[in-house]
Parts: structure tokens; C-alpha cells; sequence
């Protein structure tokens, strides 16, 4: 790729010639002595047609580099936020750009992998089977990720019935199991969490909550982390009259999701529930911040309202949530505790 | 394993032809006759432009440097969005693999030759040569010769890696 210059020769005329045409009506002033013609041609030394091709082609590449940046961009940018607030348990926002750069890039491999994390923490069941189906029978490179959804995907297989559990209780085909089978089923398979978490929910629905925490409490020695039971506990130890207890389940949840809404909904409960009513009403303004469709921290934040006398924001969100089936459950709960029939 | 630098030219071809396209479009900008212009040759060098020597100083040392800023640019804009597929999202085509090997080869070959060096140290000696120019052209020669002499260790190759698909991802962290 050499540059070479000063290609004058030693056998110098006296009357200088232009070396091109031979011609002697030289243009003066310039270091080549050559005429008007030759220096005009030879500024402008002719490119190639194969060169211009090429050149054609590269220009057309640079083009389609050029439109398919912007895209690439905005979610190369959007993954690395997500892989950001991952690694500080920031799990609603790591979702949030996951689903952004999702969007742009339907098949990366790596957004999948990460919004399979996020959306475990989320507790987003339906977003982490979406995911989790469409990397199937796709080689995961990175050992740390890999070993991460290996872990998630085992923790998940605990929130479904074991073949023994299914195979035990087929003949309950509306699958209800009443609690003698269970707690029958619970000490014959004492490791089986997903028995022991069903017996603890009826337990919880008829009140029983002392019982239902001691499973829980075998839970946790089984599975230090497991989510459902955790979050389960937080309302247990609630209903139980331990606050403090309630709230160091809530921290272990935002110990491992910061931004769970779930937690931070939770721990605004008990700290209504113990008087602190402007802290309560802070965090469920927080959750909401987070996630504004959560049904059970919109009935946080409802309740929060009303023990914070702000009777129309209350009723703002009792009216937003009205006309949604699927918030019934949760916002019926807060209207009876708003009526007295309820208490936290 | 020993692969001949000419094979390494060879295979990053277009890198050779953008450089050797970029002196002679220097040349046409600053009104300079061009003698001749080979693009590729499967010998060392591999391409080169012969033109009249260049009287401005800053024309000069653009006409030597102006390779170095065309395919640094280009290397670096054709990889782009393909270096994120393949790095970031992992679902890379054939398509992103080859704008990535454009794109490196593009960049790779950014580094003036020794013989670029060569006129620009000829033009910073010159007397005539205005005080900045020298502050500037000294140490842009110092820097031609190190990745002349780096090339040898694929420095030229590292540093198309570099622009190509390091870049990207340098960019994306810092903005993200």
C-alpha cells in the first residue's frame, strides 16, 4: 500500500515536456512539469469500472449497516440496561428492557435467557414459560447463565404436582384434596414441597394460620428459596400478630428482587397494619410506581388511602379497578377492610 | 502457527482497495495528478498510488492519513450492527458474520503504510513546514511506524478487531 511520489526521471530535458503527451506548453508553477490537458486528466485519473462496482457495493453495505443500526442500537442498549439492573436485583426494570429489546430482536438467545431470569423474580410465570419455550434446544454458551436457569427451572418444577402427587390424588377430579389426604400424603412424603405448600393454602383459607406456618416453616428448611413460600410467609406471620417476622420475610424477598412488588406491597401491610400508616402508604405509592396493574398492591394502595384519610384517591382506585374481573379478588379485600369486614 | 502476511492480504482484500481508493479521492479533492493507481496485488505492497508530489504540507499529510480516518470509519460503521448479534444478542446470520469479516477487513487495513509514513517524515523535516504541522506530523509519524513495525504482530489485524467489534461494545456500555 505504498504511496510513492516523485516519479522524475534523472535524464532531465533542457525544454521541459510534459512526460504524458510529450507536449511543451507546460503549466509552470507545480512540481511535475506537465501541460493543462495532462494535469486536468490526471487530477481526475480515471477510476476503474470494476473499482466503481466495488465501490457501489460498499455503499450499498454501509447503507443497509447504517438502517439496520438504529434498531440493533436501542436494544443492544435496552439488554444492557437489563443485564445492569439484574446484577443490582432490579428484576422490574431488567424486564421492562428485556421486553423493549424483545421486541426489536425476537430471537436473541440472550435477551430470552435474561427474561427468563427477570421474570422468575417477577414472579411472571407466563412470560418465563414463553421464554423458557422458545430457548429450547438452543445451546446456552455462558456456565453462569446457564447454571442460573438450571437452578430456575428446577425451583419452577416445585410449583407444579409431582407424577407421585398427581398419581396419588388423580381420583379428585375437581382438585380439591381435603386435608386429611393431604397432611396424610405431606407425612408419607415429607420432602414433596409442592404438597406441603398446597396443605399450608387451606390451611391459610380456613384460618388455620399457625398450622400453615409451621409447613411453611418446613418448606424453607427444604428450600431456603423458595419464592411462594416466602411470600406466603410474610402474610402469615402477619396474620399471626409477629410484624417483625412479617417484615424480615419481606426483606427476603427483596433480597433477592429489590424491586419486587410483591415484597414491597407486602411490607407495606404489616407496617399499616402496626400503625405505621404514612411508611405503609409510601411503599404501596412505590410498588405502584413499579408495576401500576398489580391487583394486590392496588388494594394495598386503596387500603393505605383510606387509613391515610385520603378518601378520594382511595375511591379513585377502587373505581379504576371496578370494571376488571381479574382485580375482584384483591380489591373485594380491601373494600371489606375499608367496611370493617376484614382487617389486614 | 506462521500464516504469510500475504495470505492475511489476500483474505482482507476490499480493506486494500477502500485504502488505495481513499489517497487517490485525497488526491482528486486537493488537486493532485495521479500517475498511477494500483488497487490490489496479490505482492508486497499490495496497492499503492503514485502521484506529484504535494506542495501544502497539511494536503500532504491528509493524503497519507486520509486512509486511516476512510477505513476506520467504514470498518467501523458496516460491523456495527452486525458485532451486536453476534456479541449481544447471540442470534447472529451469515449475513452479520460477513459484514463483520467487511468490516475488519476494512478497518484492518486503516494503518498507513510505511511508505505514507515515509512522506509525512519528509514533510515534517521540511524547513518550510509551518511549527503546528510539525507538532502535529511528528507524532502521527511516531504512531504510522509503531503500527508498521506492530503489524508484524498483527497489531493492524488487533486493531480492526478492535474498531470493528470492540467499539460496538464499548459504546454500548457507556451508553447504557
Amino acid at each position: 500500500m505504498d504511496e510513492n511520489l516523485n516519479p522524475e526521471t534523472d535524464n532531465k530535458p533542457e525544454i521541459p515536456v510534459c512526460p504524458n503527451c510529450n507536449s511543451t506548453d507546460i503549466l509552470h508553477g507545480y512540481p511535475m512539469p506537465l501541460c493543462h490537458d495532462c494535469r486536468a486528466k490526471l487530477i481526475n485519473y480515471p477510476i476503474p469500472l470494476w473499482v466503481k462496482l466495488f465501490g457501489a457495493g460498499i455503499c450499498i453495505v454501509l447503507i443497509i449497516s447504517l438502517i439496520w443500526l438504529p434498531k440493533n442500537l436501542t436494544a443492544a442498549i435496552s439488554l444492557s440496561r437489563a443485564e445492569k439492573a439484574e446484577k443490582n436485583l432490579d428484576f422490574v426494570t431488567s424486564q421492562r428492557e428485556l421486553e423493549k429489546a424483545l421486541k426489536i430482536v425476537p430471537t436473541s438467545v440472550d435477551i430470552l435467557e435474561h427474561l427468563m431470569i427477570a421474570s422468575y423474580y417477577n414472579n411472571d410465570l407466563l412470560t418465563l414459560n414463553d421464554a423458557s419455550i422458545k430457548l429450547q434446544n438452543k445451546p446456552i454458551e455462558d456456565t453462569a447463565i446457564y447454571n442460573k436457569l438450571s437452578y430456575i427451572i428446577d425451583e419452577t418444577k416445585l410449583y407444579a404436582p409431582s407424577d407421585t402427587f398427581a398419581k396419588t390424588f388423580q381420583q379428585y377430579k375437581d382438585g380439591i384434596v381435603p386435608d386429611a389426604a393431604l397432611s396424610d400424603y405431606v407425612s408419607k412424603n415429607p420432602s414433596d414441597i409442592f404438597a406441603m405448600y398446597s396443605l399450608a393454602s387451606s390451611y391459610d383459607d380456613k384460618k388455620q394460620y399457625k398450622a400453615a406456618d409451621s409447613l411453611l416453616s418446613k418448606v424453607l428448611t427444604i428450600d431456603n428459596e423458595f419464592i411462594p413460600a416466602i411470600n406466603f410467609k410474610t402474610k402469615i406471620k402477619r396474620a399471626i400478630d409477629q410484624p417483625d417476622s412479617s417484615i424480615f420475610y419481606c426483606n427476603r424477598i427483596l433480597a433477592l428482587n429489590r424491586q419486587s412488588v410483591y415484597g414491597i406491597s407486602a411490607k407495606a401491610r404489616t407496617l399499616l397494619k402496626i400503625g405505621k400508616k404514612q411508611e405503609g402508604l409510601n411503599l404501596a405509592k412505590q410498588g405502584y410506581q413499579l408495576d401500576k396493574n398489580m391487583t394486590y398492591n392496588l388494594a394495598t394502595l386503596a387500603i393505605a388511602y383510606h387509613l391515610n384519610n385520603d378518601l378520594k384517591a382511595r375511591d379513585a382506585i377502587i373505581k379504576t379497578t371496578d370494571k376488571d374481573t381479574t382485580t375482584a379478588y384483591y380489591m373485594n379485600f380491601a373494600k371489606d377492610f375499608i367496611s370493617n369486614k376484614a382487617t389486614l | 502457527m506462521f500464516i504469510p502476511g500475504i495470505l492475511i492480504t489476500i483474505a482482507t482484500f476490499p480493506g486494500v482497495i477502500v485504502h488505495e481508493l481513499a489517497h487517490q479521492l485525497f488526491c482528486r479533492w486537493f488537486k493532485i495528478p495521479v500517475l498511477k493507481v494500483v488497487y490490489f496485488q496479490a505482492s508486497n505492497p499490495a496497492g499503492y498510488v503514485l502521484h506529484e508530489i504535494v506542495p501544502n504540507k497539511w494536503h500532504s499529510m491528509l493524503i497519507s492519513v486520509g486512509p486511516f480516518i476512510v477505513n476506520s470509519l467504514l470498518g467501523m460503521l458496516i460491523a456495527f450492527p452486525a458485532a451486536l448479534p453476534v456479541f449481544k444478542f447471540d442470534n447472529a446470520n451469515i449475513g452479520d458474520y460477513l459484514l463483520i469479516y467487511l468490516g475488519v477487513s476494512i478497518a484492518m487495513h486503516a494503518f498507513p503504510s510505511t511508505g505514507d509514513a515515509n512522506n509525512i517524515w519528509k514533510d515534517v523535516k521540511d524547513p518550510e513546514t509551518p511549527f503546528w504541522a510539525k507538532i502535529i506530523g511528528y507524532p502521527v509519524v511516531g504512531l504510522i511506524y509503531i503500527g508498521s513495525i506492530g503489524s508484524f504482530f498483527w497489531l493492524d489485524l488487533a486493531y480492526g478487531v478492535a474498531l470493528a467489534v470492540g467499539l460496538p461494545n464499548l459504546l454500548i456500555a457507556l451508553m447504557a
